[in-house]
């Protein structure tokens, strides 16, 4: 699934950040394959606030739908 | 040097003293630091040759002089932005001797990012560890002592609100620049397995030094859910805005009376019949200081009020943590003008008084969007703009006159949107509007000191250096109407026969295909270029009306505008008042913003904007007009 259809409160692993401009300025924030995400808001305009580590990280839509991830299960 | 650091025109320090730059991401306290650092002397200002805002002090530590530089807030030292190649450029080149690097304990991951390029460029690093109270209470533990170890530099927590840890930060300081001067690294850092690399190395550091408890919807979650969702954000930001306009207005316009009362009446009248028993034989003399000098000063006074207000709730929105907030959700508004999220503010500052709407596009971030966000700032219609048109609405259009103020706030927005693509267009056509992409810092409550010591740094640029150019346009203003064409002597001449006249009257054909060519609007637009609410006046002192106490009657000079814009239009006086208004909220608003331009961008760019506004301004009067003559518009 993409990080956009992540519901608020999921947590996911990053699969796979496609190929655009601001992918490197993504991956330097924490936003890289591997990297665990929680959804914390879904904002207007179809954006996203998610935390990154202890980051506050808010994502334009094409931002968000160009992320895959995992959605992970807490125990 | 770093391969992209060339944008910022080779910046360089000369050097009398140890160079210490503070370095870090945005928001994690740097500039709190360096004001507690620098003390009073604290200087800010644009670095020679660039439009970015960095901030510089000598103290003295330890009995020896050094130079303190606040560098920009930066999220890597591979630059994305002209703010952040410029921070680059000066750690890489300009001779610094210890980088400062300031890390946020609350988010330590990111700052460990910036850290490990800080310590392959420079030998001498020191960390001030910041925010390790909000670490705390979100359940991060630090292991200070063995992260020093470790990252083999010192590693000081503190306090830049309290002043804890500052004596150990100088000690550091003192330390460090005993140490004989190592010459930076050139090192490259915008390859992706290097930063794959880095991030590989953060996260062994953190998992050695970083205890963190599982966490729970923290108080700004919940905030967040509020102020950002889709219609509810967009409610809680205009009630911002509105609590904003409102302490804005109410507070500032007594003040902005008093002040004028005091200046043009109590002191100017007071000076007046002083100067009439020291020098009775002078008139000019009198004119000089009375209408000129202290009239001058008087206009620039009566900024202040709104100016301070306005940059104090600007400063409290940006300390609290709301403005990144807003942003989000003013981000798909301003995509319509190609501008990001944060020039939402400035903008909408802008309907009040477009002078603080340029300072306060400084929160905008980026280099060329603010200069962007400056140069269309001036098309948003301020309140001044808005007693001409409830004037000239009212002469012209009776009962429809609300309907066409009205739509001259509908010209105004889309002067700001069709502006906006222009000046893009011509000046910026490399620059691409980037989606949002920001980190939003934890809520907080805004510190008085940082506050008032921003709102008061802004005010007191603005009053060094747009200052002289709004007095000097005032007495030049005031020199051309006494410069006599006619029989009468200096400073006692008819406006129609002085030089000003004369001025209007060579002006007045330009404007011929915009159906205004009468020099007595012609020459209130002149003027209008000092501050728009004198353009009523001036109109009414173009035809003689107004009498010894500043009186004119209103019912005189409408009949006198119509029948000159009658005979101007060829028998269209509407569709030329629309052409006029229209002229209005487009040109330059009054010479205290392109001041404040000036003290933005440089002088290039203020009268790049001028110019372009001017013109601009022309060419749509010149389509309204005509287009409305067509329609038949009387």
């Amino acid at each position: 699934m993409t990080l956009h259809a992540l519901p608020v409160g999921g947590r996911a692993r990053v699969q796979d950040v496609a190929d655009q401009p601001l992918r490197v300025r993504m991956a330097s924030m924490g936003l890289r394959a591997g990297a665990e995400v929680a959804m914390l808001v879904h904002a207007a305009s179809g954006a996203r606030i998610v935390r990154v580590g202890d980051a506050r990280l808010t994502l334009a839509r094409e931002l968000a739908v160009a992320i895959t991830v995992e959605p992970l299960h807490v125990q | 040097m770093c391969s992209e650091c060339q944008t910022t025109g080779g910046a360089a320090i000369t050097r009398t003293a140890p160079v210490v730059a503070l370095l870090g991401r945005p928001n994690v306290g740097k500039s709190t630091l360096f004001s507690r650092l620098a003390g009073v002397h604290r200087k800010m200002g644009n670095w020679p040759a660039t439009t970015v805002e960095v901030g510089t002090a000598t103290i003295t530590v330890d009995g020896r002089a050094i130079e303190l530089l606040d560098l920009p807030g930066t999220a890597s030292l591979s630059p994305i932005s002209p703010d952040e190649a410029l921070a680059c450029d000066l750690v890489v080149d300009a001779g610094v001797d210890v980088v400062l690097t300031v890390v946020d304990a609350s988010n330590i991951a990111r700052c460990l990012f910036l850290l490990s390029q800080a310590r392959e460029i420079s030998a001498h690093v020191i960390v001030a560890l910041t925010m390790t109270d909000i670490a705390e209470r979100r359940g991060i533990h630090l292991d200070v002592d063995g992260l020093a170890r470790e990252l083999g530099v010192p590693v000081i927590p503190v306090i830049p609100r309290t002043g804890e840890g500052m004596d150990r930060i100088r000690t550091a300081i003192a330390d460090a620049v005993a140490l004989p001067h190592v010459p930076h690294h050139p090192v490259h850092f915008d390859d992706a397995s290097e930063a794959a690399q880095r991030l590989t190395w953060v996260s062994a550091v953190m998992a050695r030094h970083v205890e963190r408890r599982e966490e729970r919807p923290t108080l700004t979650d919940r905030v967040d859910r509020v102020v950002t969702a889709p219609v509810l954000g967009s409610v809680v930001l205009l009630a911002v805005l509105w609590v904003v306009f409102q302490a804005t207005t109410t507070l500032a316009a007594p003040l902005q009376d008093l002040l004028d009362r005091l200046m043009n009446r109590t002191i100017g009248g007071q000076v007046a019949t002083w100067l009439q028993q020291l020098a009775p034989t002078a008139p000019w003399l009198r004119g000089l200081i009375v209408d000129g000098v202290i009239a001058g000063v008087g206009t620039l006074l009566t900024f202040l009020p709104v100016m301070s207000i306005m940059f104090l709730l600007l400063a409290i929105l940006e300390d609290s943590g709301y403005m990144a907030r807003a942003a989000v959700v003013a981000d798909h508004l301003m995509r319509v003008a190609g501008l990001p999220g944060k020039a939402l503010l400035p903008l909408l500052v802008g309907f009040g008084c477009n002078v603080p709407a340029v300072s306060s596009t400084r929160s905008v971030g980026d280099a060329r969007h603010r200069i962007l966000a400056g140069l269309v700032v001036p098309f948003t219609a301020c309140s001044a703009r808005l007693a001409v048109y409830v004037f000239v609405a009212g002469i012209f259009f009776g009962n429809r006159a609300g309907t066409v103020v009205f739509c001259m706030y509908l010209v105004s927005i889309s002067l700001v949107v069709v502006g906006s693509l222009l000046f893009r267009t011509l000046f910026f056509r490399g620059v691409a509007r980037e989606p949002l992409l920001i980190e939003l810092p934890p809520y907080r409550l805004p510190t008085t000191k940082f506050v008032f010591a921003d709102a008061w740094l802004r005010v007191r640029g603005f009053l060094q250096e747009a200052g002289g150019i709004v007095v000097a346009t005032v007495l030049i203003v005031w020199f051309l109407m006494s410069v006599p064409l006619g029989g009468a002597g200096f400073a006692a001449t008819p406006v129609a026969d002085s030089a000003y006249g004369a001025m209007a009257r060579a002006v007045a054909p330009v404007f011929a295909p915009a159906g205004f060519d009468d020099w007595h609007t012609t020459g209130a637009l002149v003027t209008g270029f000092v501050a728009k609410e004198v353009v009523i006046t001036s109109w009414a002192q173009n035809y003689a009306l107004v009498d010894a106490s500043q009186h004119f009657d209103r019912a005189t000079l409408a009949r006198n505008l119509r029948q000159d814009l009658t005979r101007s239009s060829g028998g269209h006086p509407d569709a030329a008042v629309i052409a006029f208004l229209v002229f209005l909220t487009a040109y330059t608003p009054c010479v205290a913003t392109v001041g404040a331009q000036r003290r933005e961008f440089g002088w290039r760019w203020a009268a790049t904007g001028m110019v372009t506004q001017v013109l601009f301004a022309w060419a749509i009067a010149v389509v309204v007009f005509q287009a409305l003559r067509a329609l038949g518009v009387g």
